[in-house]
């Protein structure tokens, strides 16, 4: 396994600096490797179609209509998952300094208290499927963290969500001059007495997996909960209706749904 | 500079977060925003309010967050059946487009080349002297962003006060030949379907059209739809790769044009098969084709025999050879239309729109649904959308277009002017029987000289940007510079590539500033109430044109008075006391918006576009029309109009009615169209085809947009769309700066190679938000005959490399 | 006036690369700060842009280096007059422009 990655990582520098070189040669287009990365070499691609453990790639129409599971070599052995180096109970006390960080950081990236966040890198020809690979439960790499999505699938990502510049245009200065100041966010919720667990300080619309900040491996830094073996959040936090901030969703009346016989 | 105390803080805070990642596991890289403000929001206070966006024809609602007489925060609303709750990104930030710094607060005057500062006062004066000098040289470019009481006071000044008719909105270069498509079809305007088609289509098609980007909300209800496991296909008829694309199951690429011979060929084939909708052609529809004469709107009923005649000749042959699509995949079209137990909704927007075969496509298409019965069942519809807030509401309804009056009344018709005049109360004879000029014929009428026969000398453009929009700009409208008897009078809310020609400009309020109604792409009519107050001395649209109304009034100008020598705008109070609305300070003493809307809502009823009073608007997230009474006092919107079973003006018992058929018999049209080829097509001087459009972060030209950081960091400046192949044979590299150059002008722009959107060899991709690369000035002003509307699609260009220019001049 | 918070990360321990760590220490508009492990938190006060692209390419070449991550970013104020003449901005001021005032 350690092998095949090291090949396969000398396989990407080579392409990288060879791609380099080529890159700087005057007037060569450079379209950002997208073609001709060693991903869709040939060679690689007919090692995948024949490697049992290797799941092809589907497009995001496709997914629903693809069983997606184990591979066929792992439905043949059963194994155990490697351990996560994620302990449940080790002790996690954010101080308010710690806590303060996480929530400026977090507000950087929003427009205002409400507001999907920001894509904090740039996305190019990229599909649903592509987030998802590494929003939907958080991946961990070279010591970033990928966020987990806090709110169940929704299709076209972008739509909310505004990304950075695309490559090419990275060097352009986007400064806008604008005196609009965000609504920012509550910073605690209320606790009924001393000891009391204290009510959820903000709307769980779009927030209804707590975990995605507050708790597990992919917590945020600052926000994670100090008991995170517990699961059943809404038992002991309540929703706040002063700190929720959101309008009333009153039920506006609506013609009652269409009685449609189908022929 | 900025202050040293801000720098050290800025330094300690960027070293620290540095450690922090140092010492923990850290999170993805970020850009810090310092906001740098004393005064925050703290949510104390916080009260939310019903609006819907700004942006498009889509017509979601927002919830409008106002704290400390500022907008803080936008929700999208949860009780609103467009968006259930979701936004976009442009609506999600759209409560930034108030506070960009260099919002225009008082009114400008050009003095020897120079804008100075003067009064409101000043400013209404000006203008109603040059309307009073020379009326009938005065008109109003308006737009599909005016509230429908703005462009119903504009409609009233103008037709029914001074008896002039050019008056004529940007939603010319918009859905125009929507408009003449639904005419043609049905009779009558505007979509048959709605949203609610969305839930329940099996297959939607999007002809030439980028909803992932131009209408997201609208495309994440289909494609939501899959994530819970229903089975929607999507077709995408286009000619480049898009975001649209990429959720589609089936690309199919077409030529330019190639949409004309795609619907021929659909239609040749399922008359060919037998398998069209028998029973629903017999009962509901008739054959129309333009005589030998000459093309017209209505054109002149043929026959069933005539019709299979003309169309044998789209054979999947021919139309592979025209269109691009092969043959088996028009076959695959077919089929669908064949099928009867499918649903199935078509999309289009500019790609149909913006073509010199505009209003003929759009009868096509709507032909093809007619044609195989997919019509008029919840998921059947062929459905166009707008791009602009209220495209339909302001200028379709309220008819604020060149040729119209309000309700879908016209001024060559002397029995609609007449019902114009009694509903104003103005003397008979007001309302002018000649229809006005064009957008494309009134823009060129004012950059021509006088003494060569521009007979536009005055014009006020309100709420949009045409300096950026307008095809051809170096012929329509940069022009206009050296004419010094020329004089444009520009409302705005930023400093825009109009504002630059500008003679006067006057600082308009926008959005949540002022009340507003809007009516969306579904029919659906929205209205909201002032929440917070514009800068400095920016005013309301409407207020303009009663203040420009009452100054020329005070005149004595006759046609601002009505029958009874009151003035035209007059609103009374309860005591029968006119109220000074013409003054700003009493302008919100009383509700204008409700007046004007209630005295246009008599217009409604010939259509059959009934509206609500303006107070069941309040209570609602918008009411489709037709809106009428029950029985129980309730008012109920309408979904499926012309279907039996929802419309309460379709015939008892009948299952579909067209009742304002063109035929008068109940019956819609299925036309026949022969194929012309595009304008101008690539040739070896200018060997590439343009086309021009949007892209998901900035809506039209930008101005308001590009004032909002998310958005503007997103997408920072305009771009053109290559092809890697035609890149690599051009010596092009990523990101380089190119000339885009056509017989008309030039743009410099940098490359995108394999961008977002990926055109075909042999043709590029240009935005036109960014108002520093104007691709209109390259772009060809050829239109529709019929509906006018240009067509920003296809052009013959070539790129340049910047250094290979320089060496040629 | 780009200030930015980044951490380098090092092939091994930031004790075996002193060389590169005297090299970072060099450019006059970087700060040194706290260093653990494998990584090094560093501070960068530039004029430009460019200046900032520049020592961000100068620091992924430096030897031993393996890895360049932004902490933060503060990009506000304006630049001091006539310092930016080489940088190419592709949003520039319309060519058209006139007075606006």
């Amino acid at each position: 396994m350690n092998r095949l990655t090291t090949v396969f990582l000398s396989l990407v520098i080579a392409v990288a600096v060879i791609g380099y070189f080529v890159g700087i040669g005057d007037g060569v287009p450079q379209p950002d490797g997208f073609y001709e990365s060693s991903l869709v070499d040939r060679d690689l691609s007919q090692a995948a179609a024949n490697d049992v453990k290797l799941i092809p790639a589907v497009s995001y129409s496709e997914i629903s209509s693809t069983p997606m599971g184990p591979t066929k070599s792992w439905q043949a052995k059963p194994q155990a998952l490697p351990g996560g180096d994620y302990d449940l109970y080790t002790k996690i006390e954010p101080s308010e300094a710690e806590k303060e960080a996480s929530g400026k950081l977090r507000a950087s990236r929003r427009s205002f208290n409400g507001a999907p966040p920001i894509i904090p890198h740039p996305v190019e020809n990229t599909t649903d499927a592509a987030c998802y690979a590494c929003h939907s439960n958080g991946v961990q790499m070279a010591g970033l963290k990928a966020s987990v999505m806090s709110h169940k699938f929704l299709g076209n990502c972008v739509q909310c969500h505004a990304p950075m510049a695309p490559v090419p245009f990275q060097d352009v200065d986007a400064s806008v001059e604008t005196s609009f100041v965000g609504l920012p966010a509550p910073t605690q919720g209320k606790r009924a007495f001393q000891g009391a667990p204290p009510t959820i300080p903000h709307s769980q619309w779009m927030r209804e997996n707590c975990n995605a900040c507050h708790g597990g491996p992919n917590g945020w830094a600052g926000l994670e909960s100090t008991h995170p073996w517990r699961t059943n959040c809404t038992q002991c936090h309540a929703p706040s209706a002063t700190l929720d901030q959101m309008p009333e969703a009153e039920i506006v009346p609506m013609l009652p749904p269409l009685d449609v016989v189908r022929r | 500079m900025m202050d040293s105390k801000r720098r050290t803080f800025l330094k300690s805070t960027a070293m620290a977060a540095a450690s922090s990642m140092v010492a923990s596991n850290a999170s993805l890289p970020v850009v810090y925003a310092d906001q740098g403000v004393a005064d925050l929001p703290d949510g104390d206070g916080l009260s939310w309010n019903k609006a819907p966006c700004r942006f498009c024809g889509t017509g979601c609602h927002v919830q409008v967050g106002v704290e400390d007489g500022r907008v803080v925060a936008i929700a999208g609303d949860k009780a609103a059946d467009v968006n259930k709750g979701l936004l976009c990104v442009k609506g999600y930030h759209v409560g930034g487009i108030l506070y960009g710094k260099d919002r225009l607060t008082k009114p400008l005057l050009r003095k020897d080349g120079k804008l100075t500062e003067i009064e409101w006062d000043e400013a209404i004066e000006i203008v109603a002297k040059r309307i009073y000098d020379s009326p009938e040289t005065f008109a109003i470019y308006g737009s599909g962003q005016w509230t429908i009481p703005e462009g119903y006071a504009a409609q009233k000044f103008m037709k029914g006060g001074l008896g002039n008719n050019h008056i004529d909105p940007n939603a010319r270069l918009c859905m125009a030949s929507a408009v003449t498509g639904f005419l043609g079809t049905y009779g009558v305007d505007e979509p048959a379907g709605c949203y609610d088609d969305l839930d329940e289509c099996d297959v939607v098609i999007t002809w030439g059209n980028n909803p992932a980007e131009m209408h997201p909300v609208l495309f994440s209800r289909v494609t939501d739809r899959r994530s819970r496991g229903e089975n929607v296909r999507l077709i995408d008829i286009g000619t480049r790769r898009t975001r649209t694309t990429d959720a589609a199951n089936v690309y199919l690429e077409m030529k330019p044009h190639g949409d004309v011979p795609i619907a021929l060929g659909i239609m040749h084939l399922l008359i060919e098969n037998g398998n069209y909708d028998r029973s629903f052609v017999e009962q509901h529809c008739n054959f129309r084709a333009h005589p030998e004469s000459g093309k017209s709107l209505f054109g002149e009923a043929i026959s069933e025999d005539e019709f299979r005649k003309r169309i044998a000749k789209y054979t999947p042959e021919h139309v592979e050879e025209l269109s691009g699509i092969s043959v088996d995949d028009l076959r695959m079209l077919a089929d669908l239309f064949a099928n009867p137990d499918i649903r199935i909704t078509s999309l289009w927007c500019m790609g149909m729109n913006q073509h010199t075969m505009g209003t003929a496509v759009n009868t096509l298409v709507h032909g093809v649904h007619l044609l195989s019965g997919h019509f008029g069942k919840p998921g059947d519809a062929p459905t166009s959308l707008t791009g602009q807030p209220s495209a339909c509401g302001t200028v379709r309804e309220v008819g604020t277009l060149a040729h119209a009056l309000p309700g879908g009344r016209i001024v060559a018709k002397p029995e609609h002017r007449k019902q114009s005049e009694e509903f104003w109360n103005v003397r008979e004879g007001s309302v002018n029987a000649v229809p006005g000029y064009h957008t494309v014929k009134m823009f060129d009428q004012f950059t021509k000289p006088t003494s060569d026969g521009g007979d536009i000398t005055t014009m006020f453009v309100q709420v949009t940007n045409p300096g950026q929009t307008l095809p051809n700009l170096n012929k329509l409208f940069n022009d206009k510079e050296p004419l010094d008897d020329k004089f444009l009078i520009v409302s705005e809310v930023y400093p825009t590539a109009t504002t630059e020609l500008a003679d006067l400009i006057l600082p308009a309020a926008m959005w949540v500033e002022k009340n507003g109604v809007y009516g969306n792409s579904e029919r659906r009519t929205q209205q909201w109430f002032k929440m917070v107050d514009p800068p400095g001395e920016a005013r309301d649209d409407t207020w303009m044109t009663i203040a420009i109304a009452h100054k020329l009034f005070e005149m004595g100008y006759e046609g601002m008075k009505d029958k009874d020598g009151e003035f035209i705008f007059a609103v009374k109070d309860d005591a029968g006391k006119e109220i000074p609305i013409w003054n700003f300070d009493n302008y919100y003493d009383t509700n204008v918006d409700k007046h004007l809307f209630e005295e246009y809502r008599q217009f409604t009823t010939m259509k059959h576009k009934n509206l609500a009073p303006y107070d069941e608007y309040v209570k609602a997230r918008g009411l489709r029309w037709p809106v009428v009474e029950q029985e129980d006092g309730s008012w109920r919107e309408t979904r499926f109009r012309f279907s039996g079973f929802d419309d309460p003006f379709v015939a008892e018992g009948e299952e579909f009615d067209f009742y304002h058929s063109s035929s008068k018999d109940g019956r819609a049209q299925i036309w026949f169209h022969e194929y012309e080829p595009p304008p101008e097509i690539p040739d070896d001087e200018y060997p590439m085809w343009l086309c021009t459009g949007r892209v998901l972060e900035h809506w039209h030209t930008g101005t308001m947009t590009r004032r909002l950081e998310p958005l503007n960091r997103a997408m920072p400046t305009g771009y053109v769309e290559m092809h890697m192949e035609d890149a690599r044979a051009a010596n092009i590299r990523q990101g380089e700066v190119v000339i885009v150059e056509s017989r008309r002008g030039s743009c410099e722009l940098p490359v995108w190679i394999d961008g977002r959107g990926r055109p075909p060899r042999g043709s590029i991709f240009v935005p036109f938000f960014d108002e520093t690369k104007l691709i209109n000035d390259v772009t060809l002003d050829e239109h529709c005959p019929i509906s006018k509307q240009p067509d920003y699609k296809k052009c013959a260009a070539r790129v340049v490399k910047k250094a290979a220019a320089k060496v040629k001049s | 006036m780009p200030i930015s918070g980044l951490v380098v990360t090092f092939r091994s321990s930031v004790m075996e690369h002193s060389d590169t760590i005297k090299a970072i220490g060099d450019i006059p508009e970087i700060e040194l700060g706290d260093a653990a492990g494998s990584k090094l938190a560093i501070m960068i006060d530039s004029a430009t842009k460019r200046r900032d692209q520049q020592i961000w390419n100068t620091l992924q070449q430096l030897p031993g280096v393996t890895d360049l991550a932004v902490a933060m970013v503060a990009f506000d104020g304006e630049l001091p007059i006539g310092s930016n003449p080489d940088d190419e901005k592709t949003n520039g001021k319309n060519d058209r422009t006139r007075d606006q005032s």
